[in-house]
This record gives structure tokens, sequence and C-alpha cells, in this order.
């Protein structure tokens, strides 16, 4: 299991969002740190196939991003992610399953099952309009593991959520990343250290750091502050 | 992986179902087929500021006429029966039809003598010093329609064409009660009008309201978002259209037929389009046009979605259509440009009209002459077809970039 981006680039106009960024990311936790601005978002699109690179390629295990065999194999959890209103939590993840080539009785299973991960099992069939910013943020978790991805890209997965809600979400990452690869973004950095097994970190849409965080490192926190002041320096 | 077009389908109608706006555009739609049907039952036939009659009761008299004379051909005896009806008259009268004489003997024949009227040009002095006679009338008509073909003007073999459609035609031709049948065609502009807004209103967001509420990065990144999704969106669409056409024309013909009456099917279509040649019944004149309203539907609704997807904005698409079909309302090109007239006529947004279906018109392809009814269909068929896949390319490369 092996997601290779290779040498990707994303400029619009004068602006380079994502600069020649190559790395291979296998099974495991990866946190994707950087400040606003710094090209995650982009990437991670790029990496999900719903913007295109200006240059480079995108492949796990030998299939090409623009394929609908890579997509089959993605699960994605949009930093601002939109949900159909009307829609009740289990109409909403039964859609998504749909989108997502599941047949209709393992859907309506793995809906039940992930309704009950996220605890909202006991709202599943009450409408989406009605739901707290946290439980629609544990909604958008519940959908991007409808079919039990290879490949995790989650953008901002843990805003919204509560103290409790966040070391439960951990242990589910942590879950997820012995079988596939989980690429997650925040802004928070203890999030990171609990449970990114490697650390990218981005500035100005270049990759400045790839690896293992550890002590000889010195604080992961400090050195990403160091990184987020000098962008407040140079603005 | 399952293709899942099915059950992308049914949660695309569902998500389209779940828009009070489609309910409340159904309703308002609903109230205007009902009103456009039976509008002209009210009110008060005034004459120097007195009521003579209410509409209803008008109807209602000459229907019991029109009635008496269903099923007789207009032949000698009954042109002859007309001519004296109308001689009662007194001469020199202003207004002959408040005279008792009028409303007691020529009132009864009043359908036939306007067919008179507008096959010959004569007016009622005319017609008192007019020798009756059935191939006279005939031969009028035919004179009729040879000016009709050269005003227009048509080719030489479309007058070809139509003159062999009139050979067709059985003469005399027989007369029957159609008042149903009429008022379903009067209406056919009106509820064409509503059903293309009625589209362009439940239509236009369906591509981007996904873009303004941001699950498009949900759907394009699911492994069906790309290719499936977008039929089924495209299906889902076209079948509110259809269903929606199919309801306004059911809704509007049996509202007519049970309020004006059923019978009247086997009209000659005729009758009441004076210079159409075509060998077609009233009835079938009303299939034809309510078909062709309910495939207008189809484009009507793929161009509305398409549009969305190009635009991400439901409110520039609804102003889009909405222009398209105001302006298909207002503009008119002189008959004489004919090739330009053409095809402004038969274009969604001006040929829901009853004119347009039963065209002289016609499209000659492979030295063969094709009616309006029988070529455009076709065409927005086709239309459809390219424009849905012109739009699946758009949906195809849009890219989530800003917000």
């Amino acid at each position: 299991m092996e997601l290779i981006i290779d040498r990707v680039s994303k400029q619009y106009k004068n602006k380079i969002a994502v600069d020649r960024i190559s790395v291979k990311l296998r099974q495991g936790v990866y946190g994707l740190l950087g400040a606003n601005g710094a090209g995650k978002t982009t990437l991670m699109r790029m990496l999900c196939g719903i913007l295109k690179p200006t240059s480079g390629t995108i492949t796990f295990d030998g299939v090409d991003v623009s394929e609908e065999q890579y997509r089959a194999v993605l699960g994605y959890l949009p930093q601002d992610f939109g949900y159909y209103p009307e829609f009740t939590a289990m109409d909403f993840l039964l859609y998504l399953a749909a989108l997502k080539g599941i047949p209709k009785a393992q859907a309506k299973r793995k809906a039940n099952e992930l309704l009950a991960l996220v605890s909202l099992d006991d709202v599943g069939r009450k409408k989406i309009k009605t739901f707290s910013g946290g439980m629609k943020q544990r909604l958008g978790i519940a959908q991007a593991l409808l079919n039990d991805p290879k490949l995790v890209i989650l953008d901002e997965p843990t805003a919204g959520l509560d103290p409790k809600e966040r070391v439960r979400f951990r242990n589910l990452i942590e879950t997820l990343g012995k079988d596939s690869i989980v690429l997650l973004s925040t802004h928070i950095v203890s999030d990171i250290e609990h449970i990114a097994d490697q650390v990218l970190m981005m500035k100005d849409g270049q990759l400045i750091f790839e690896g293992k965080w550890d002590n000889q490192n010195g604080d992961l926190e400090e050195f990403y502050l160091k990184q987020f002041e000098e962008v407040s320096d140079n603005v | 992986m399952y293709n899942n077009l099915g059950r992308l389908y049914q949660f695309e109608l569902k998500k389209l179902a779940k828009r009070k706006l489609l309910w409340i555009t159904a309703l308002v739609s609903l109230l205007c087929i009902g009103f456009t049907v039976t509008s002209g039952l009210f009110g008060t036939y005034y004459v120097e500021g007195e009521p003579v009659e209410s509409h209803y009761q008008i109807f209602k008299t000459d229907q019991v006429y029109r009635k008496a004379l269903s099923g007789r051909e207009i032949d000698q005896k009954l042109i002859q029966e007309t001519v004296d009806a109308y001689m009662q008259i007194p001469m020199g009268v202003e207004r002959y039809t408040l005279t008792q004489e009028y409303q007691t003997y020529a009132r009864p024949y009043s359908d036939i003598f306007n067919l008179l009227r507008n096959w010959t040009g004569m007016e009622l002095a005319d017609i008192r010093n007019w020798e009756v006679d059935e191939d006279t009338l005939y031969m009028a008509r035919t004179e009729l329609l040879e000016k009709k073909w050269q005003a227009i003007p048509l080719t030489e073999s479309e007058k070809e064409f139509w003159r062999n459609k009139e050979n067709q035609i059985p003469i005399p031709f027989s007369y029957h009660y159609d008042e149903g049948y009429e008022i379903a065609l009067d209406s056919f502009l009106t509820i064409g009008v509503v059903m293309l807004f009625f589209v362009a209103i439940c239509l236009s967001s369906v591509f981007s309201e996904e873009h303004t509420r941001r699950t498009d990065q949900l759907m394009l990144s699911s492994a069906k978002g790309k290719t499936t999704a977008y039929w089924a969106k495209i299906l889902a669409g076209i079948t509110i259209s259809v269903a929606t056409a199919t309801l306004m024309s059911l809704t509007t013909i049996i509202l007519c037929l049970s309020i004006f009456g059923a019978e009247g099917f086997e009209t000659p279509a005729q009758i009441y389009f004076t210079t159409y040649s075509y060998p077609l019944t009233m009835g079938e004149a009303c299939l034809i046009a309510y078909g062709v309203l309910i495939i207008t539907s189809i484009l009507a609704g793929i161009f509305a979605m398409v549009l969305s997807e190009l635009l991400h904005s439901g409110v520039a698409t609804l102003a889009i259509s909405s222009g398209l079909i105001i302006l298909g309302g207002m503009i008119s090109v002189p008959e004489q440009y004919r090739i330009l007239a053409q095809m402004w006529d038969w274009s969604p947004m001006a040929y829901l009209s009853k004119w347009n279906v039963f065209d002289l018109r016609t499209l000659t392809l492979f030295g063969q002459c094709f009616t309006s009814w029988q070529v455009v269909p076709a065409i927005y068929i086709l239309l459809s077809v390219v424009l849905a896949v012109v739009g699946k390319y758009i949906y195809q490369r849009y890219q989530v970039s800003g917000r």
C-alpha cells in the first residue's frame, strides 16, 4: 500500500499554492501541519482528485488519482463540507454510500455501525439541520469511513469536536492507521503529537519537514510556532 | 463496486422533492392552468355598457346549438340552411347579433357561418347575395390555401406536399361539437409557458446547489460521483420535467373535456385550423400538441440543469432561462425572412404555440417534407442528448478551488 506524490504543483496565475511536492506515504497516520495559506487544503484536494495539479502525478498502488478505482479506496473529510439539511443522518450516509458504489444491504449495515461509532445512533433518523456543529463533524467523519477506505484524507477533522470527542477521535484514527494510509491536517499540534506516526510540515506550498518527530527534534509545537511566526513576520 | 444508478436516482429525486419551492411552484402552476381553461366562462358580455349575457350563459346556449349540428356534413344542405337562417336577419341593422332574428334563427348556425366567412372572406351582406354552392365553397378554401402558401412563402415541393395532404381529407367535412378540444388547443400556449417556467424554477439549482452547499467535494471525490451521479441527476431532472409536463397536460385536457365535453375527437382539424391541410382529427391534434409539450420539457430541463452546472448559480440560471422564455413570447421574426423566422419559431422558447406546432413550413430532408410536429421533437431529443453529454464534460472538469 503506497501513495506516491511525485513533483506535484498547483499554480494559480501568479501564486504557487503547492510547489513540487514529492513524498511517498505508506500505512500509518501522517499529520500535515502548516499555517493558513501554506497549501495544505490545496494538496489534500489534489490527493482527492477534486483539483487537478498543474504538474506532477499522484498514484495509489499504481492507480492514478483521476481514476474511479482510486476514488473507490478513498475516504475524504473536507475542511468545510456541505450537507443536505432535509436529509436525516441515515439518509445522508446511505446517499454517500451509494456514491461510493456500496451495495444497498452493506450500506445500511455500515451506516448503522458508523452512526454508533460516532455516537449518532440515537439521532440517525433526525434531520441534519437540527444537528450541532460537532454532530455534523462526526457525521462527516462517519461518511469518510463508509467504504473502509485504504486512503483516508481528513482536513481539519477535529474542528468543532469537544475534548471528549477529540480523544475518541484520536483513538479511531489510531485504529484506522493500522490498515490504511491516514493523512490529517490540523492546526492543533497536540493532535498530531498524539496520533501521527509521521509529520509533514508545509510552508509556502513546500514541504519543509517530513518524517518522524521525536524528542531529539525538540518540541513540535515550538518548531511549528517558529515557522508560523516567520510567516507572520514576512506578512 | 456497484453502479448504484437506481439508488442515486432515487436520492436525487428525494433531494428535488424535499424542496418547498417545487411544491409551491406546482400549486401556482395548477392554479394557472385551472384559470386558463375556465377563464372564458367568467364575466359578462356587455353592449353599450349594459350586461347582455354572462359568458357562461353564452357558452351553454351555443353548446346546445353546436351539439344540435354535431355529426352533420358541411354540404349543400347545411350551407343552405345556414344562409337561409342568416337571411332572416333584418337588413341595415348596425349590430345584427343583438336582433331577435339572429338569436332565434341565425345563432344556431353561427359556427357554420363563421367557417363560410373565413373560407370565402364574405361578410353577411355578400352572403345574402351568394348563390349557395358546396363546390364553390370548397374551391374558395383551396384558393385560400394557395394564397396562404404563397404569402409564407412555401417552396414548390412544400406546396405539392400540402396539396397531396389536402387531397387526403374527405370532402365534405363533417361538423362535430368539439369545444373541449378547441379550449385545450387554445390553452396550449399558456400551459407551455407555465411548464417552461416551472422547469426553469425547479431545476435551475440542481447542480449549482451542490457547489454553493459545498457538497460537491464529497460527491466528486467518491467513486461514482463523477459519472453515475451526473446521470442520476440528469435522469431525476428529466423525470421531474416530464412528470410535470404530463401532469399539466393531463390536467388541462381532463379539465377541458370534463367542463366543455369530451365529444368531438373525430372532428377534422381543418374546422379549427382553417388553413392546415394535414389529415388530422381534433383529438389527434391535441395529443400531438401536448406530446410535443412533454418532449420540449426534456430539453428545457436538461438546458436548465446544464446551465446551472456551467454558471454555478441557480439565480443566474433562472434569470437566463426566464429571459429566454420571455424573449420567445416577445420577439417575432417576419415571415418573409423564411429561414430565420422558421428557426426562431421552432426554437424551444418560441415553439410552444399551436401555430408553430401545426406550421405549414416544413423541413425537407432527402427530398421528403416533414411537418414541424414530426421533426422538431426529434431535433429536441437529439439536442437534449448533445446538451447532456456537453454537461457531463463540464461537470467532470469542475475543480474545487478557493473558498
